[in-house]
């Protein structure tokens, strides 16, 4: 098995859980929190899937490798004498799609038809909606596969980490109002059949849509939603699965955040949203917290005690940082365990002098997650 | 900056909170524009208000919006159609540039992540090129133009100092080239850190250790921060025929931004801001 560890909440969450989801705004290290906690995890000896959703391309430039849609193994250097393994890929919009809409459809013939539609051309491309879809579908696959001990998600910024998580959802009306049975197969019917006269409820009610849109590009949509059937299908099973798994006790949801008021209010609202939808959260990280020392240096810098000199300028935008840095990240702890819950672990990382930019920066920085002090415990007043 | 010119200005944003309003010392101000300062206004865009505003503002079809839309079968239908959140976002700024009475002299979009946004770009076209007619597509070639025109729309990058973010950064600006009509009027690098000491230069931390470490943390930051703007600036030179007139400009790093922000830091800020160029 892996190294000895300390008992810390972020060893306990990689030990403990099957799936770990990674939420938070922009710019706060989030794609490399999700890779320091695979390598965590793969120092405890396990067998780590990475994933990310998000269409930049951060994970495959922190891990130093060029990743595609299938899952490739990264490489360790030996000398660090990690037991367990990552396994990373970025989700690819188009592969993944057409890989769900073969994997979904029973008739190879509606394939060819699927992959010939010119909406379907442009909605697997050039259109951002379906991408959470294929999150699903692909964090699914990860989870069902037998080779991974521990799937981790590194989910895109802010709303669209929402969306994420409000996709089932949205299947789920579609499915459960019968919309492709009320309204789409109907008057694709009518349409095919060459029926001008309205006749139901539904047909009505695409009449009015019609009115707005005009008939031939709701012909359009509703042939292809008619073609797409199974696929929605598909999508939809996955999407109920995969809300049984992140309601799972062995999944875990975590927030990563800094000491900033956007990012505040942004977190704030993440953890909201998570508790609507009755999902526990199980830890809130907050990077780029000020070490101490820079705040007693700023103080004196304030104090005018010692000068700057050269770095003059550098001194005032550090102490303008220290002067809320505390505050804010007693505030966010606060607020964010108003709605999640007090016994939420808030964990406090400090600002790192060097990048995590490497395999040695990335194990580096799992060993400083791994001792990370508890909000308000520990040396962070 | 366009506001104190006499401009009338709208910041636009679409998240699931707002960030524009607190800055101006305001409550959320969600779909509802709101005067924040002389000369400013805030939205934060939904995009099922976005809908709604589409069909009853835009095309007037209010009364359809009300028997048809409001629907719980047909707001289901609605939400599985692709592209919709993006066209109506992008249909909402065309509307406050060209279609209100008294249209705005510049509107802003604090615009989504780098990959959503690219999103955002493609989806006019995308939606033309899906082999759809009806008026919502006459609708969509407007704001595809409208997108596409230089002398009404241009985008921003907004990045900083890390090697990885201006990576990004140069990967986006070759997508949205490659991918996209939008022109690119500029990279704006936040946060950049003042100069490093000269060699041989020292400060004296008065015999406190930990100002010490300061010193030499804040001075290594301004040499990697240095570095990696040079070498990007030096790729961004190589390529400059790709991107015609680009402003590159800075923003020095302010350590935090105030809420709300004062006058007397924003002007302190855009003061010390500066064209760098490639």
């Amino acid at each position: 098995m892996g190294e000895q560890a300390t008992d810390n909440p972020p060893v306990r969450l990689v030990t403990d859980n099957r799936v770990i989801i990674i939420l938070g705004a922009g710019g706060v290290g989030k794609t490399t929190s999700a890779v320091t906690l695979a390598f965590l995890g793969a120092r405890m000896g396990k067998r780590v899937g990475l994933l990310s959703i998000d269409p930049a391309k951060r994970l495959a430039a922190a891990l130093g490798i060029g990743l595609g849609s299938r899952l490739s193994k990264v490489k360790i250097p030996a000398e660090f004498a990690v037991k367990g393994s990552i396994h990373a890929a970025m989700l690819d919009q188009k592969s993944v799609f057409d890989e769900m809409v073969r994997q979904f459809t029973a008739s190879s013939q509606v394939v060819d038809k699927i992959f010939k539609n010119s909406i379907y051309k442009e909605v697997s491309t050039n259109l951002g909606g379906p991408l959470e879809y294929m999150a699903l579908a692909k964090l699914q696959q990860m989870v069902d596969s037998p080779d991974f001990d521990l799937v981790i998600l590194d989910t895109p910024p802010d709303a669209h980490a929402i969306d994420f998580l409000e996709r089932p959802n949205i299947l789920a009306g579609f499915m459960d109002k019968g919309v492709m049975t009320w309204l789409i197969k109907p008057f694709h019917l009518a349409q095919k059949m060459g029926m001008s006269k309205i006749l139901t409820y539904g047909e009505r009610l695409m009449g009015g849509i019609a009115s707005v849109t005009g008939v031939s590009m709701l012909q359009k949509l509703s042939e292809f939603l008619v073609l797409m059937d199974d696929v929605i299908r598909g999508f939809h099973d996955a999407g109920k699965r995969i809300t049984t798994t992140l309601h799972a006790n062995d999944t875990a949801l975590m927030i990563v955040a800094a000491p900033q008021s956007s990012c505040m209010r942004s977190s704030l609202k993440i953890a909201t949203q998570l508790a609507h939808y009755n999902y526990p959260l199980d830890m809130l990280l907050i990077n780029r917290y000020l070490p101490s020392y820079l705040q007693e240096a700023a103080g004196l810098w304030q104090s005018k005690q010692v000068a700057g000199g050269g770095l003059e300028a550098g001194f005032s935008a550090l102490n303008r940082k220290a002067g809320i840095s505390h505050d804010l990240t007693r505030q966010l702890a606060e607020s964010v365990r108003s709605v999640a819950g007090q016994e939420v672990p808030v964990l406090v990382v400090e600002e790192q002098e060097q990048m995590v930019h490497s395999a040695a920066a990335v194990l580096e920085f799992s060993r400083i997650l791994e001792k990370a002090p508890e909000f308000p415990e520990g040396e962070t007043s | 900056m366009a506001a104190a010119a006499g401009k009338r200005v709208c910041l636009v944003e679409s998240g699931v909170d707002d960030q524009l309003a607190p800055l101006f010392g305001l409550p959320p101000v969600g779909h509802h524009l709101t005067e924040a300062a002389p000369g400013i206004s805030v939205i934060n865009l939904n995009s099922q208000d976005n809908f709604r505003d589409f069909i009853v503002l835009h095309l007037g079809m209010g009364k359809v919006f009300e028997k048809i839309f409001t629907k719980s079968i047909v707001r289901s239908f609605v939400r599985m159609i692709p592209g919709i959140t993006e066209i109506t976002l992008l249909g909402r700024l065309y509307y406050y540039c060209e279609e209100v009475e008294d249209p705005f002299d510049l509107v802003i979009l604090d615009g989504w992540s780098s990959g959503h946004f690219l999103g955002l770009m493609k989806t006019p076209d995308a939606i033309l090129n899906s082999g759809m007619v009806g008026p919502v597509i006459k609708e969509t070639r407007k704001v595809r133009d409208f997108v596409a025109d230089q002398s009404k729309t241009g985008i921003i990058q907004v990045t900083n100092t890390e090697e990885l973010v201006l990576t990004e950064c140069e990967e986006f600006l070759e997508l949205y080239r490659k991918e996209t009509h939008v022109h690119q009027t500029a990279v704006l690098i936040n946060r950049l850190q003042p100069p490093p000491l000269d060699q041989g230069e020292s400060v004296d931390a008065g015999g406190s250790a930990a100002f010490a470490r300061a010193v030499e943390f804040l001075d290594q930051r301004s040499r990697g921060s240095e570095q990696n703007l040079k070498s990007f600036l030096e790729r961004m030179q190589a390529r400059k025929a790709q991107y015609p007139g680009i402003l590159v400009a800075g923003l020095n790093d302010m350590g935090a931004v105030p809420e709300p922000l004062t006058s007397d830091f924003v002007r302190e800020w855009m003061a010390e801001s500066r064209e760098i160029g490639i």
